[in-house]
């Protein structure tokens, strides 16, 4: 595997929800393709329902495509891969029952971390997100905003080459997501990392992305790829340049007729089946 | 998805054909005494010629009568105290958890006072189901137009509603739905206590002729008459869900979340006293005029007063039979409590884990938790004998089926996401059974096992009261029958405050498990 392999590939992926000629069936996504290099950071935008959250969840093994491939350091998705990829989730998904510290050793323990490594791993992930001080805080004490960085800091804690972050500040307001994406990028500069980012908010894509790949609205594909020709960290500077508000209007251009489109569709967000709800048959692999 | 569905009907038919056959089989092979459990082949005769005969009329009507009167009783003195306490947020804070607490009692301990006061006619048991039914309703009253949405409340406001127009066309349909639901438990826990009261001790009603009917070992009559029972109650439930349904579409609102109670509340007044000290001065007040009153008016024969009580449970304390009876209830408590949790975690695990089962098996859990288990007490006591077992049996045919419900629910109602969190991490299954779905489950097993504590009580003291040589359900009924008013008194109390304690217990320690839920 060299550094020209991409650090995830998909091709010719779709996504489709109920069996074939049902007339609920509904084609989540439709032959995406997309590859990411290295330390690369890629965000996700669209309408609601394009597929989105689906393709997030495909790279990540979450899922398994109807028709398609997705790969990972050159190597085909057949389930999760804790080793290489970490989630971030937009519904709060710590556990409400630890403690942060605690909720972090646990996604370590999951991953198979050994016990002596994992709290020395989980301050300084806590350290890394400006958590320190809430390490022995319940969830539930904590605002929004912290909740979603020690969302982050869990990811971070796993130390895999890849992050996929589903929409991850969309829960907060817009003034406390400006701040955070602006760690985020920091956090992107010193750490090397793959992103995949799902948003839906122009500012927050142009200003984290070194692409930003726009869908069409349901059945969603990739539209147009933008670049974003910008050195991370980024900060305020770019936040309010003429650069960023030009990429700004064109991706509004883009964009427009295809929320138009969703607008008059029926309001449906197939997600994940709800075979995720936990039993013992699927033991949660659906 | 349609074919699993099928599955699991063939699976109920096939458990219910399965229990109709072995009953048969064991009958007519006569391994068991047919005196204990007569074929099924003759119960139905005996149903069929009860329903033709009409023969169940007259204990049909008098416990649908009896069920009637007690039930508009607790629906209009529930809802008009219910209405006036939600008028003001600290007498909220006074009486919800007062009344609380009384419903954490089980009520059918005071049945032997009620059959002192009332005699053995319906007076008594129309008391008992009035008592009973009353809390639940005052409190889902008082719960429904307090948390009524503010939101609402606002924006009625905000047009300009007067205030009659404010409690018909807002408050009164935004609580509708959760009076309605306080109402249908009142229903069904007034027609369970009724049963319940005529098992116990009674001239007339169904739960009397089944008594009877055990005492006789006409076993076959007794089966038909429970059957008739459990059809009763599965047409109430049915016609209950019915109104409750249409109540609901016609209220159309359901009761917002962000309920805050505050801009509710109709009086705004500023009282210095903490109400903690209020609600015991309310208890406290109470306890003079129950003084005052045995002083002045009662009849020593039938009531005592607090000061005299006291004497006798201190008195009473010393008594080797009491204490030794008080011991007895309190073991058989506890092995039918731990036997409830065991049976209890197991089942709801098996049901809730497996979509097969819990498409399967749930609904016969949730018919037999339906049934009125009173009526089939006089068959335990015939299967188990009279000794500690019936009693331990009886109160876990109580306890089990909380706790089942609970641990279902809890382990079905995990927020999808922390599974595929766990599994992005690279959970295990067993990591994911016992480190996201037990943790997340507890809190909910702890209610239930809080709802377990009452339920078990009840059965054991229900199974003391109807037939028993030791224990406190006996003693109480002994006190009632050779007129000891203060020590049948001193008893209660007793009893009162153990179930308070334990409910307390299971309360403190269900908030330290949730402190983390925010």
């Amino acid at each position: 595997m060299t550094d020209a392999t991409p650090a995830i590939k998909v091709e010719g992926v779709t996504q489709a929800y109920g069996e074939p000629g049902d007339a609920l069936r509904v084609i989540a996504l439709e032959s995406a393709s997309l590859e990411v290099a290295r330390g690369e950071l890629v965000c996700l935008i669209g309408p609601s329902g394009c597929g989105k959250s689906t393709l997030l969840n495909l790279m990540g093994g979450l899922a398994m495509p109807t028709s398609g491939q997705v790969w990972i350091d050159g190597e085909m998705v057949t389930g999760p891969l804790p080793q290489k990829v970490a989630f971030v989730f937009q519904e709060n998904a710590l556990f409400t029952w630890r403690t942060v510290l605690d909720n972090l050793k646990l996604g370590m323990a999951f991953q198979g971390v050994p016990q002596a490594e994992r709290e020395s791993r989980a301050r300084e992930s806590l350290k890394a997100v400006g958590l320190s001080d809430f390490a022995n805080h319940h969830p539930g004490q904590l605002s929004g905003g912290m909740k979603q960085r020690a969302q982050l800091a869990r990811a971070l804690g796993l130390r895999t080459e890849i992050l996929l972050m589903d929409e991850p500040f969309a829960a907060l307001d817009e003034q406390t997501r400006m701040v955070l994406g602006e760690d985020l990028s920091v956090l992107l500069a010193r750490t090397g990392k793959t992103i995949v980012f799902v948003t839906h908010s122009l500012v927050e894509a142009i200003f984290l992305a070194d692409r930003v790949a726009v869908f069409s609205a349901r059945p969603g594909h990739i539209k147009k790829i933008i670049s974003v020709k910008e050195q991370h960290p980024r900060n305020r500077r770019f936040m309010t340049s003429e650069k960023l508000s030009l990429l700004r209007n064109e991706l509004y251009e883009l964009l427009h007729d295809e929320i138009r489109k969703t607008l008059d569709q029926p309001e449906k967000e197939p997600g994940l089946p709800s075979s995720q709800a936990f039993t013992v048959e699927d033991g949660g692999k659906s | 998805m349609s074919g699993s569905r099928l599955a699991q009907r063939l699976v109920q038919l096939g458990f219910l054909a399965l229990v109709a056959v072995g009953w048969q089989i064991t009958a007519i092979r006569g391994s068991v005494s047919p005196l204990l459990l007569p074929p099924p082949a003759a119960v139905y005769r005996e149903f069929m010629s009860l329903l033709t005969t009409g023969m169940f009329w007259p204990d049909l009507k008098i416990t649908l009568f009896e069920l009637a009167v007690a039930f508009s009783i607790a629906a209009v003195a529930g809802s008009s105290i219910g209405y006036l306490v939600s008028g003001s947020r600290y007498a909220i804070r006074v009486f919800d958890p007062l009344f609380a607490g009384i419903f954490a009692i089980p009520a059918i301990l005071l049945y032997p006072l009620y059959v002192l006061f009332f005699g053995l006619g319906p007076g008594s048991k129309i008391a008992i189901g009035a008592t009973i039914a009353f809390f639940p309703i005052v409190l889902n009253t008082i719960s429904g137009l307090s948390r009524v949405d503010s939101a609402y409340v606002t924006a009625a406001r905000s047009m300009g509603a007067s205030s009659p127009q404010m409690f018909w066309s807002v408050m009164l349909p935004a609580a509708f739905p959760i009076v309605l639901t306080g109402l249908r438990m009142g229903l069904i826990l007034a027609f369970l206590s009724i049963l319940g009261a005529e098992t116990i001790a009674s001239f007339s009603g169904l739960g009397h002729q089944i008594a009877g009917l055990a005492e006789n070992m006409d076993t076959a009559s007794m089966f038909a008459y429970i059957l008739f029972v459990l059809v009763i109650a599965l047409l109430l439930n049915l016609a209950v869900s019915f109104a409750e349904a249409r109540g609901r579409r016609e209220g159309g609102l359901s009761a917002g979340n962000s309920a805050t109670g505050e801009s509710a509340a109709r009086t705004k007044t500023k009282i210095k006293v903490p109400p903690t000290v209020a609600r015991i001065g309310v208890v406290g007040a109470a306890l003079v005029a129950w003084e005052a009153g045995a002083r002045l008016f009662g009849d020593p024969l039938f009531i005592s007063p607090p000061s005299r009580v006291f004497a006798a449970m201190i008195h009473l304390a010393g008594e080797k039979d009491v204490v030794a009876a008080v011991t007895i209830t309190c073991w058989e408590l506890i092995v039918a409590f731990v036997l409830s949790l065991v049976i209890g975690l197991a089942v709801g695990l098996i049901v809730g884990l497996h979509r097969f089962t819990r498409g399967s098996i749930y609904p016969i859990i949730l018919l037999l938790y339906a049934m009125p288990l009173a009526t089939v007490l006089p068959l335990f006591v015939i299967v188990f004998g009279i000794g500690a077992a019936s009693k331990i049996a009886f109160g876990v045919s109580h306890g089990v089926f909380p706790i089942i419900m609970a641990v279902a629910a809890g382990v079905q109602n995990i927020k999808p996401i922390l599974v595929t969190s766990a599994r992005s991490m690279g959970a295990s299954r067993r990591q994911i059974l016992f480190s996201v779905v037990f943790p997340n489950m507890l809190p909910s097993l702890f209610t239930g096992m809080r709802l377990g504590m009452s339920a078990v009580l009840l059965g054991v003291l229900l199974a003391e009261l109807y037939v028993s040589q030791s224990g406190v359900g006996y003693l109480t009924s002994m006190f009632t029958q050779t007129f000891q008013p203060q020590n049948l008194f001193a008893l209660v109390a007793v009893l009162a405050a153990i179930a308070v304690a334990l409910n307390e217990l299971c309360r403190a320690s269900e908030r330290r498990l949730s402190r983390w839920q925010a």
